[in-house]
This record gives C-alpha cells, sequence and structure tokens, in this order.
C-alpha cells in the first residue's frame, strides 16, 4: 500500500475494513521497520525466552522493544542492536521486578531431550548476567566484548560472569 | 561433566533446543494494539493528565468549601456573587478565573466613600447601609488562638488610595498555619501594617505536597522576599511540586468596609511566584463594582 507523495506504508487495519469499527488503529509503519519486524521478531522472541524463561512474556518485551524502536526510528543507527539491546533491558527488569517469583521453568514431557531440559533449568537457575551472558554466548554466538558492550559493563566482568555460570552450570550437572 | 567442551556443547544443544521450540509469529496488528492510541497513553502524558485531573478536583473541592468559621474568608463561591471574566486591566492581564472567589466582610459596607472613580479602579461603596452578609468575614483571629484581629491599613479612616494596593501592599507575606484547606497568611505593607488573611489552597493534597503547622510567631518580615521556604530547615511554610493558591487579602477601608483582593501564586521550588490576581472591593456579596488585575511582585 503506498501513500500518495510518501513513502509505501503499511496500515494495521486489512483493506477494506471500517477503520472507525476496527479495533487496532490505523498505524502507518515505515517499510523497513516492518522489514526488520518480520524479519526479527521471531529471533527476538526466542532470545527473551531464553533470558525470562516465559514465552508470552518474551512477546511482550519484544513488541514493546519494537514500539520503542518504532518511536525512535529515524534517530536509531543500528536497529538491529538497539533491538537486541532494548530486549536484554526489558528483560533485565522483569528480573528485577520478579526477582522473588523466579521460579525454574518445569520439565517438559519428552524424556528424550531429558539432558537438554536439565541444562535448562540450570541456566534458567542462574542470576541474570550470568544468564545473559551464557545465551548471547552460546546461543547468539557473540564475542565477550560485544556482551559487554549490550549488557553495559566491562569485558572483564562478562568474562568472571561466565566463568561463574560456567563454574555453576557444571556443578549443577555433576550433581 | 568431565571437560569444558561437553560442557560448551551441552550449553549449545539446551540453547537451541529450547529456542527452536520457541514459535512465534510477527503480528502488525497486534503490535499496533499494543501502540498507544491516544496521547494520554503515553507515561508522561498520563502523569500529566493526573495531576491535572487532581488541580481540577482540588480547585473543585476548594470551590465548594464554606468560609473559614476563623477568617471568615470564604472558599466558596457565593452564589450572590460573580466575578467577571472578560475584563482586563488597562495593562491586558486577564482576571484569574480560578480565583473567583467573592468574599464579604462582617462589618462591609455602609455609604462610604468611594477611592476611585467609577472608571478607575477602586471600589464602589453603596449608599445604604446593608446588613452584615451571611458569608464569610475577614480574619479576626489566628487559628492557634491567638487574637489577631485584622489591624487596620494605612488607608484606614479615608479613602484608601489604590496605586498603594498596586505598588506597596502584598510584597510580603508569611505563612502562619494550615488548617486542612486554608492557609494563615500574614500579609504587611511597606509601612509595617500587617494583617491575616486566609488563603484557599488548591494544591496542597497533591502527592508529595509537605506543610506543616507553624507556631503562629511567625519569621520576622523581609520586605521583597517570597514566603515559602525550605521545608526542612524552617518551621513554616509548605512545600509542594507545583502548587498554586489564591491569597485572599483584605483591607479595611473604613469602620464599615473592607477592600479584597485575590492573587493567585505558582509554587517554583521554594518559591513562590505570583501569576496573576486582581482586587476588587465589595460591600455587598452582589455587588461588586469592578475587578482589575495588579501585577505587583513579590
Amino acid at each position: 500500500m503506498t501513500e500518495p507523495g510518501g513513502p509505501p506504508v503499511l496500515h494495521a487495519v486489512p483493506a477494506g475494513t471500517d477503520a472507525d469499527s476496527a479495533v487496532a488503529p490505523t498505524v502507518e509503519w515505515p517499510p523497513e521497520f516492518v522489514e526488520l519486524y518480520q524479519d526479527r521478531y521471531e529471533a527476538m522472541v526466542r532470545y527473551a525466552t531464553l533470558l525470562v524463561s516465559s514465552k508470552e512474556r518474551a512477546e511482550e518485551m519484544t513488541q514493546e522493544a519494537f514500539l520503542q524502536l518504532h518511536r525512535k526510528w529515524d534517530r536509531v543507527n543500528n536497529p538491529r542492536a538497539y533491538l537486541r539491546t532494548t530486549v536484554t533491558n526489558l528483560c533485565r527488569s522483569h528480573h528485577r521486578r520478579h526477582a522473588l517469583e523466579v521460579r525454574r521453568q518445569p520439565a517438559p514431557p519428552d524424556h528424550a531431550v531429558l539432558g537438554a531440559d536439565e541444562m535448562r533449568d540450570a541456566i534458567a537457575g542462574l542470576p541474570f548476567r550470568q544468564r545473559a551472558v551464557v545465551v548471547l554466548r552460546f546461543y547468539e554466538d557473540l564475542p565477550e566484548a560485544e556482551i559487554a558492550q549490550l549488557l553495559g559493563c566491562a569485558t572483564g566482568t562478562v568474562a568472571s560472569s561466565l566463568h561463574r555460570a560456567l563454574a555453576r552450570l557444571r556443578k549443577e550437572m555433576a550433581s | 561433566v568431565n571437560d569444558d567442551d561437553d560442557l560448551d556443547r551441552r550449553i549449545r544443544d539446551s540453547l537451541t533446543t529450547w529456542a527452536q521450540s520457541i514459535e512465534a509469529e510477527p503480528d502488525l496488528d497486534a503490535l499496533a494494539a499494543r501502540r498507544p492510541q491516544r496521547p494520554w497513553d503515553h507515561r508522561g502524558a498520563r502523569v500529566l493528565g493526573i495531576a491535572a485531573a487532581i488541580l481540577l478536583l482540588a480547585a473543585a473541592f476548594s470551590a465548594l468549601q464554606g468560609p473559614d468559621p476563623e477568617t471568615g474568608v470564604s472558599t466558596g463561591p457565593d452564589e450572590r456573587s460573580k466575578v467577571p471574566t472578560t475584563e482586563t486591566d488597562p495593562r491586558g492581564r486577564a482576571p484569574d478565573t480560578t480565583t473567583t472567589t467573592s468574599i464579604s466582610s462582617t462589618t462591609s459596607t455602609t455609604a462610604g466613600t468611594t477611592p476611585n472613580s467609577p472608571s478607575t479602579l477602586g471600589p464602589t461603596v453603596p449608599s445604604e447601609e446593608p446588613e452584615p452578609p451571611p458569608g464569610p468575614t475577614p480574619p479576626a483571629t489566628e487559628p492557634d488562638g491567638n487574637a489577631s484581629p485584622p489591624t487596620s491599613g494605612p488607608d484606614q479612616g479615608g479613602p484608601p488610595d489604590p496605586t498603594d494596593c498596586v505598588t506597596n501592599e502584598f510584597q510580603l507575606m508569611e505563612v502562619l498555619w494550615v488548617d486542612g484547606d486554608r492557609l494563615g497568611l500574614f500579609v504587611a505593607g511597606t509601612d509595617g501594617s500587617t494583617q491575616q488573611v486566609g488563603i484557599t489552597r488548591h494544591a496542597a493534597d497533591l502527592p508529595g505536597c509537605h506543610r506543616r503547622v507553624t507556631d503562629g510567631s511567625g519569621q520576622p518580615f523581609q520586605f521583597g522576599l517570597p514566603v515559602l521556604v525550605d521545608r526542612e530547615s524552617q518551621s513554616q511554610g509548605f512545600m509542594c511540586e507545583r502548587p498554586s493558591f489564591t491569597v485572599v487579602y483584605g483591607r479595611k477601608m473604613d469602620d464599615t468596609t473592607w477592600e479584597f483582593e485575590f492573587r493567585t501564586f505558582v509554587v517554583e521550588g521554594f518559591q513562590a511566584r505570583l501569576t496573576n490576581g486582581y482586587w476588587t472591593s465589595i460591600s455587598e456579596p452582589d455587588q461588586i463594582e469592578r475587578w482589575r488585575t495588579i501585577t505587583c511582585p513579590i
């Protein structure tokens, strides 16, 4: 859909829908934003889920991150990095708010991947920074310097956090 | 776990398996539904909206209050009086419509002097002596019980010069007490005469507002300084984030007539800034002759 005199935009309200009766308002999304959204949404939900252990929360945070990105779309130089940083920060805030409610996810019924589930539980039990470092290092395959930039800490802090996390996971797996 | 490589592999496998089990479809409609649809959905706008609503409620509440039994200052609208809202003074300042409060005096109105011609500011005193209106009376005593009737101003016994009001009066005041929705103030003229007045506080109950009752003795007046002071180091004053209040000042014109002035202040930091105000002479609540805005700095 193309607006006269402007860049092509997407509308949240499908064509032919009565705008007055539609629940969702008509929103003009920049095409590049839509492209990024469709390309990175699921990946961000997965990443956030690894950090908060809840897909529903992860989807909320991912959507919120996209909305924040949309509000600053014209000022963000690296939308992908901004998006991941925002999701990380939202997950961190979630951990802070619900520090006392952190619970390990129940084991899935598939016993064939029991070993992986034990590791999942162990990762979910890590403090947020250690957990984030593990996810960013082993899932996102980011170097320590980039992890440090993303988490807003020193590279040495990332290294020490990773060391402690691995030691803890090793201990958990050995027990 | 026997070695680091094995641990790393297990971590990667676990995270990958976990992530791959998660399916999520991008949905622009859902995203749009989460998008603030109205300006007040934004957090900042909500805060401002809530603050504005509180202000309106506080103002409405104040307007519904009856006369203060001690100060005699009415904080609510008198059905017999109306405050003009369209007249402006020669300086172009509009009357403060938020302070449309009329005040009558128990000692008010008699055949009296009119300090100014109708074309100029100043009260018009009725030619016949009315009964004391049922409305509020000028402050007669301090709330702490110390008798402190309004002392006569420099104009007592004769026609006041309105320019005194504009140029010399109200340059200082002092919070004496806080009682519910009222604040007690001392207002002093440059000649040293003082009067206790009551003010209507619009925003004293806002979150973050701090108030305290003083001992009534107050601090020495300092000309040209605002009333509101440090909330921690002083024994008087109150502190709100950004309250406004209306000062009602009564000046005794003669034995039977009082003149009142209304001024609205906005607290900024530890100071009160005069935003606008006007004065009038009320002989009968329904006989307001004129209103005039004034711009006296404090």
